[in-house]
Parts: C-alpha cells; sequence; structure tokens
C-alpha cells in the first residue's frame, strides 16, 4: 500500500467520525461524560442504620435525613428492654428508629411512647403499637416530639414501663 | 401399739378423703370430687425483678373441678383440672374461656411405719387459649406441660392431724421454663366435722433468664411464673359425704404473676 491511499483512507475515517458525531448529536444521543446542565452537588449528612457509625456522603437529589435526638435503651421493672433509638427528620417529616439492636421482652400489649419520665406517669406521645420484640422498626412521628425526655416501651394493659431510653 | 397401729389405719382414709394431693390413695372403687370457684382481685403485679408494682385492676374468677377415682388399691386416676375462667383489666380487656385440662395418675409407693409414699404424674392439654385479651389474659399457656411429684405424709396416731409434702418437676413445652414445683399441708379435725388445714405450695422455675419466645403475663401462666402462697384452708362436712372447704392464700417470692388475697371455696362428695 503506497502513502497516498494511506492518506486517503485517513480522510474517509475522519469524515466518517464527523458524520458519526453530527448524527448521534441530531438524535439526542448525547454521551453520559457530557451533560448539559449537570445538578448542584450538595452536600449531606446521611443516617447510617442504627447500631453502627454515622457516615457523611454526596447525594444528589434524596432529601437529607437528619438525627434530631438519639437514646440507648435501660430495663425497667425486671423486663429486658435494650438497644438503641433515635428521632430522625427527613424532608421536613419526623419520625422514630428503633435500631437493629433493639430487643425487648416479649409482652403483648407493647407500645412505643414518648415521655416525659421513665415510668411514663404523665403526659405522652403513643407512637403506636411495637411492631416486633426485635430489630429494627420505624413510627411515624406528627412532630419534633421535642415536649419530650424519654422513649418508653411501655404496657398498656398494666401501665407499667418495660425500657425506656433519655432522648439527648 | 396395737391400738396405735389400728388408730394410723383409720386416721389415713380420714385424710385421704379430704385433700385433694398427698400420698393418700382414695381406694378401689371409691370417688372424690369437688367444684371450686376462686376470686381474686388485685391491684398488684409481681414483675419478673420480683417487684411488686401497682397496676390497674385485674379481677380473676375461676370455677374449676377436680376428681379422683380408685382404679385399684394402689392407683388413682386424677382429674386434676377442668376449668373456666373469666379475667379482666380496668381499662384494657377482659377474657372468658376454658382452661388448660389436666389429668393423670397417682401410684402408691409403699409405706413404711406411719409413713405413706406415692408418685402422682400429670399431663396438661392446651385447651384453653394463650390468644385471650391480646395475650394479657390467657385462659391457658398454648404449651403441652407436665409434671411428675413425688409426695409423702403422715397422721397422727389419734388421727386428729396429719401432714403431707410434695415435691416435683414441671415440666413446660414450648419456651417457658421448667420449674420445680412443691407443696404441704397439716391438718387437724378442730371438732367432730370441722377440719383445720394451713397449706403451702409454690413454684421456682430453674432457669432466671427467660426463653425465646416466652410470654409475660399477669394470669400466671406466662413463662418464668414463681410463687410461694400460703393460707388456712377450713372444711365443715355438711353430711356423710359432702362438704364445704374454704380457704384464703396469699402470695410471696412471686415473680410474673398479679398477686393478693386469693379466695376459693368447694364444694366436695365423696363415695
Amino acid at each position: 500500500m503506497g502513502l497516498a491511499e494511506v492518506e486517503t483512507m485517513n480522510h474517509k475515517a475522519k469524515g466518517a467520525l464527523i458524520l458519526t458525531a453530527i448524527c448521534a448529536a441530531a438524535c439526542g444521543d448525547t454521551p453520559p461524560s457530557a451533560p448539559s446542565n449537570p445538578p448542584t452537588a450538595s452536600t449531606t449528612t446521611t443516617t447510617a442504620p442504627v447500631g453502627s457509625t454515622t457516615s457523611t456522603t454526596t447525594s444528589t437529589s434524596a432529601p437529607s435525613t437528619q438525627v434530631v435526638r438519639q437514646a440507648n435503651f435501660q430495663s425497667a421493672n425486671g423486663y429486658t428492654t435494650e438497644g438503641s433509638a433515635r428521632i430522625l427528620m427527613s424532608g421536613g417529616s419526623y419520625s422514630l428508629e428503633l435500631g437493629s439492636n433493639f430487643r425487648a421482652s416479649q409482652s403483648p400489649a407493647l407500645d412505643v411512647r414518648l415521655c416525659n419520665d421513665s415510668n411514663c406517669r404523665g403526659a405522652s406521645l403513643e407512637l403506636g403499637t411495637l411492631q416486633r420484640f426485635s430489630g429494627a422498626q420505624t413510627y411515624a412521628m406528627p412532630n419534633d416530639g421535642s415536649a419530650y425526655s424519654q422513649v418508653v416501651i411501655y404496657c398498656r394493659a398494666v401501665q407499667l414501663a418495660f425500657g425506656f431510653g433519655t432522648l439527648r | 401399739m396395737r391400738r396405735t397401729a389400728l388408730a394410723v389405719a383409720f386416721a389415713l382414709p380420714l385424710a385421704a378423703e379430704r385433700v385433694e394431693a398427698g400420698p393418700w390413695p382414695t381406694g378401689k372403687g371409691h370417688t372424690y370430687w369437688n367444684a371450686a370457684y376462686e376470686l381474686l382481685d388485685t391491684t398488684e403485679l409481681a414483675t419478673p425483678d420480683g417487684v411488686t408494682q401497682e397496676i390497674p385492676e385485674y379481677h380473676l374468677q375461676q370455677i374449676g373441678f377436680y376428681g379422683a377415682y380408685g382404679l385399684s388399691d394402689g392407683m388413682t386416676a386424677v382429674l386434676d383440672r377442668l376449668g373456666f375462667r373469666h379475667s379482666s383489666i380496668e381499662g384494657f380487656e377482659s377474657a372468658s374461656g376454658i382452661e388448660d385440662l389436666r389429668a393423670g395418675l397417682q401410684v402408691q409407693l409403699g409405706r413404711s411405719g406411719p409413713w405413706l409414699f406415692a408418685a402422682r404424674g400429670l399431663v396438661q392439654a392446651p385447651t384453653g387459649d394463650e390468644t385471650k385479651g391480646l395475650g394479657i389474659l390467657p385462659t391457658g399457656s398454648g404449651a403441652w406441660e407436665g409434671d411428675l411429684r413425688f409426695s409423702f405424709g403422715r397422721s397422727s396416731s389419734s388421727g386428729r392431724m396429719y401432714g403431707y409434702g410434695e415435691a416435683g418437676y414441671q415440666l413446660r413445652g414450648k419456651a417457658l421454663r421448667d420449674g420445680f414445683l412443691y407443696e404441704g399441708q397439716l391438718g387437724v379435725w378442730a371438732a367432730s366435722r370441722a377440719l383445720i388445714m394451713v397449706n403451702l405450695r409454690g413454684v421456682q422455675p430453674f432457669q432466671s433468664e427467660p426463653g425465646e419466645g416466652g410470654l409475660t403475663s399477669v394470669s400466671g401462666l406466662g413463662d418464668g411464673v414463681t410463687y410461694t402462697v400460703v393460707g388456712p384452708s377450713v372444711i365443715f362436712e355438711l353430711g356423710d359425704d359432702w362438704g364445704i372447704q374454704a380457704e384464703v392464700e396469699d402470695a410471696f417470692n412471686a415473680k410474673n404473676v398479679a398477686t393478693g388475697l386469693k379466695l376459693r371455696v368447694k364444694l366436695f362428695w365423696r363415695r
């Protein structure tokens, strides 16, 4: 093959590449490496599952989740309650999350409540019936629960606390 | 000596016809039955740590039947419990239903002087409902259970007094903790037709840690139930083959059960 032939092929190849690029642009097949309007990157604190460490990551679109307060459970009245809990805020709504390390005595009629003392004798905010005796679980909250200092596992039948944790 | 032996032989059947437990046989072809009404009204719950906490009023009523029939002189068939219970917690729930059925056999092990020895094995079928009242007010434990007890007892030479003791193993199904059972009774004839007794009985689980799946409840049917109850009884014979018995008992050393004064009245019949 002579030099003239090689140069001719190079010209043909360049022409093909140019045509391909024009066609791709016309069809909207924009290469992923060339965004036209990249979103603004934001750094937020996201929550890791309770029981592991909180990590800081970069998110592109998910609403930020913040730990408002957290507590470690103590057993009460001879019943077993252990593990951790935390109040989370995400997108303006609040929830209480019991961690994967949560465990409670197996008794019927147990509620999750926010109270101002460990025996839940005064006003309280009832978040619902305990979903499971162990493991992670989440309860929606109507507000941030700032009026209460304790998260309590409470037996509504005998009106006794099975465990409590001070929210900090 | 001969007089004493005769008195003992006479006293043993007397005692046997008036107690539900102990080593005395019913005797071949003989039978004993009672129907009992029990009442407990309390605001006390013994929690798993043994501390008594105040709770809303817990109300328990039970009607139960006990029967014994002498299959032979050395073997007695026992219907230990056929009962119905109604319970409630103020502001919470109420529940009613048939209790677990208990039945078994008593076998005489022998005699040594004035002392009598026997073994009793009972099986408890889960005929009750462990889910009643959200599981807080069950009428049964929900598990097959059983116990094996050994008893000893004797009467005084005059036949005016008797006493017995029992100890045994309580085998509980599912994840309920097994326990050690004990019981005793002393009785004395205060008049020709009036017998006064002092009772003691209890159960102590072998393990302190609850098993997986064991439910906590006020009913005395849950896991880890512990108690020692003591109290007096009195029997009035109203006829040659029937009478009435009344007893009151209270619990101490209790865990996982509602406690308080329990009243029990029985009508008994024997033949």
